[in-house]
């Protein structure tokens, strides 16, 4: 054996790695971060609530009013919220907000927030400057609103951050879902997606791809809608180009990119259903029909999207994309308005994975 | 109009860990995305396999979010996280040898037997460095498999480069034992 030979054969050895595992691999390690935090708060409340006792006993009387009758230091940038809902946490001048139903709300130093309503039905914030982090927490019919600028941040249990300067506002979604809209369009927000918008909002309308109404097929036609359905079926069943003449995986993966990235959704999902019919074998498939579940919804064709999201998990039932796949499904087949498929994929759901990352959106469609 | 999805500017990572430093959570993200690759790259090399992968990754990550304020050599982050990287990664070579000793001595999980025409010259050096101990096989690949020079697998291994060489040629003299007998 040469050894020059093995050596170089080794340094070509790499492991699988795709954006999404990319993703989630930083969002996983975000998580156990904001634990660790969290649980060090709560060991030195632990703590300095022991050394006050301790204290109080070996003062006496006096030493206890003294003590539990000192000022604490509210913070200036926090206003409508209680010193009991607001921490120190332990790294780069952060506070913490808690917010009644269980959602968090992390600033960074120097950021604002408002709290302007907090009910069982409705929780609104406005975002005065700053960066804040929000992690919120699940809760059916509960609506949680972030004023930022000239926008609206509407949120389902999601975890996303926004930034706000003077000029711009960024936003940046690691799970869920949020819509983003101003006084005349909506942009919705998927994981691992950021943008990058004017403070002030823009006089340009977004474009916004309208819901297609459901249309009966005629005889000859594609195949009958089914519950949920729109009428988009036509695209998803285009004949199929030679493979010869098409571009290879990596191109069309390109384009699909480019085109969302600007926005273009139309050309996205047809790059990415052409990956997918037309290259079937080729190990990235799974990873284009996921991508085309998240386009589809973007366009608001959910029951497209329901449909991409089942392919990803069918094609790849043991992959880091399965489940996921399968909580997206029931979500857009429940968006679609397909009660029943929704109720059916979130019951899978939730026995394969009984502690999956998304077993409180799943089970909000089963209750 | 479209809205559009845009990028922060790049920068180096000097920068990117003084953004970091000053509150600005994005730009760990920044790196991350930068160097996450070529890190789960010589993890996996050094490791043999995926099966603990993650975890390690995992490990050198939040130990990077945890302690980059500290860093002090900005410039250095990869270097930096590959070492910590390597850390995590010989821990668990450690463990495996343990294990792997316990076995053999309880006559469970004796290594498979494959004809030697089955096995790739890369497959032959894998199993010849798992023989060697962490400290020195992980030099060795951080030089010779990853391209390293020296001055950087001292730092990443926190090290003289004085003891590197050592430890590097020891593993040479080892592993042409391991070959020859293969």
């Amino acid at each position: 054996m040469k050894l020059e030979d093995a050596i170089e054969s080794m340094s070509r050895r790499a492991p699988e790695w795709d954006d999404l595992q990319q993703r989630r691999l930083l969002n996983s390690v975000r998580a156990t971060h904001r634990r660790k935090l969290a649980s060090r708060r709560k060991i030195r409340r632990l703590t300095g609530g022991a050394a006050i006792v301790v204290a109080a006993l070996a003062f006496g009387a006096w030493g206890l009013g003294t003590i539990f009758g000192a000022e604490k230091t509210r913070p200036a940038v926090l206003t409508g919220i209680s010193f009991d809902e607001v921490s120190p946490s332990g790294g780069y001048g952060q506070s913490v907000l808690s917010l009644a139903d269980g959602s968090v709300a992390v600033l960074d130093e120097g950021s604002v927030v408002d709290t302007q309503i907090q009910t069982p039905t409705l929780v609104r914030l406005a975002q005065r400057r700053g960066r804040v982090h929000y992690d919120v927490k699940a809760s059916a019919g509960r609506v949680f609103v972030v004023h930022v600028g000239a926008y609206q941040v509407r949120v389902l249990g999601t975890v996303f951050s926004v930034r706000l300067t003077t000029e711009r506002m960024h936003v940046d979604v690691e799970q869920g879902q949020v819509e983003i809209e101003d006084s005349d369009r909506t942009l919705v927000l998927g994981p691992g997606e950021r943008v990058d918008l004017p403070r002030a909002g823009s006089a340009v309308g977004m474009s916004v791809a309208p819901p297609v109404s459901g249309v009966q097929a005629s005889s000859g036609g594609p195949a009958p809608l089914e519950q949920g359905e729109t009428g988009d079926r036509e695209a998803e069943e285009s004949p199929v180009p030679d493979e010869k003449d098409l571009p290879s995986v990596a191109a069309l993966l390109r384009q699909a990119d480019r085109a969302r990235s600007a926005g273009r959704l139309r050309d996205a999902a047809l790059a990415l259903r052409t990956v997918i019919r037309s290259h079937k074998r080729d190990p990235r498939v799974p990873s284009a029909s996921f991508m085309l579940g998240r386009v589809e919804r973007r366009r608001g064709k959910h029951a497209a999207a329901a449909r991409a999201f089942r392919q990803t998990w069918k094609r790849a039932p043991s992959s880091a994309l399965a489940e996921d796949a399968r909580a997206e499904e029931a979500l857009s087949w429940k968006a679609a308005g397909a009660q029943d498929r929704a109720i059916e994929a979130a019951t899978t759901y939730l026995e394969l994975f009984p502690k999956g990352t998304h077993r409180a959106r799943v089970r909000a469609i089963v209750r | 109009m479209a809205l559009r999805l845009t990028k922060p500017a790049a920068a180096t990572d000097a920068a990117l860990v003084a953004r970091f430093t000053d509150g600005e959570r994005a730009a760990f993200d920044e790196l991350y995305d930068r160097h996450v690759r070529y890190v789960a790259g010589v993890a996996f090399r050094l490791l043999g396999d995926r099966s603990e992968l993650n975890d390690v990754l995992q490990e050198t990550f939040l130990a990077a979010l945890e302690t980059m304020d500290k860093l002090r050599k900005p410039e250095s982050v990869r270097a930096w996280l590959v070492g910590i990287a390597v850390r995590r990664v010989r821990r668990r070579l450690s463990r495996r040898a343990r294990w792997s000793f316990v076995r053999q001595l309880f006559g469970a999980g004796a290594p498979i037997a494959s004809h030697p025409e089955d096995q790739s010259p890369a497959d032959e050096l894998a199993r010849a460095l798992q023989r060697l101990a962490p400290k020195f096989q992980t030099p060795w690949v951080l030089h010779h498999v990853e391209g390293e020079t020296l001055p950087v697998v001292a730092q990443i291994e926190g090290v003289s480069l004085a003891t590197i060489k050592r430890r590097i040629r020891r593993a040479n003299e080892e592993l042409e034992g391991f070959l020859d007998e293969a």
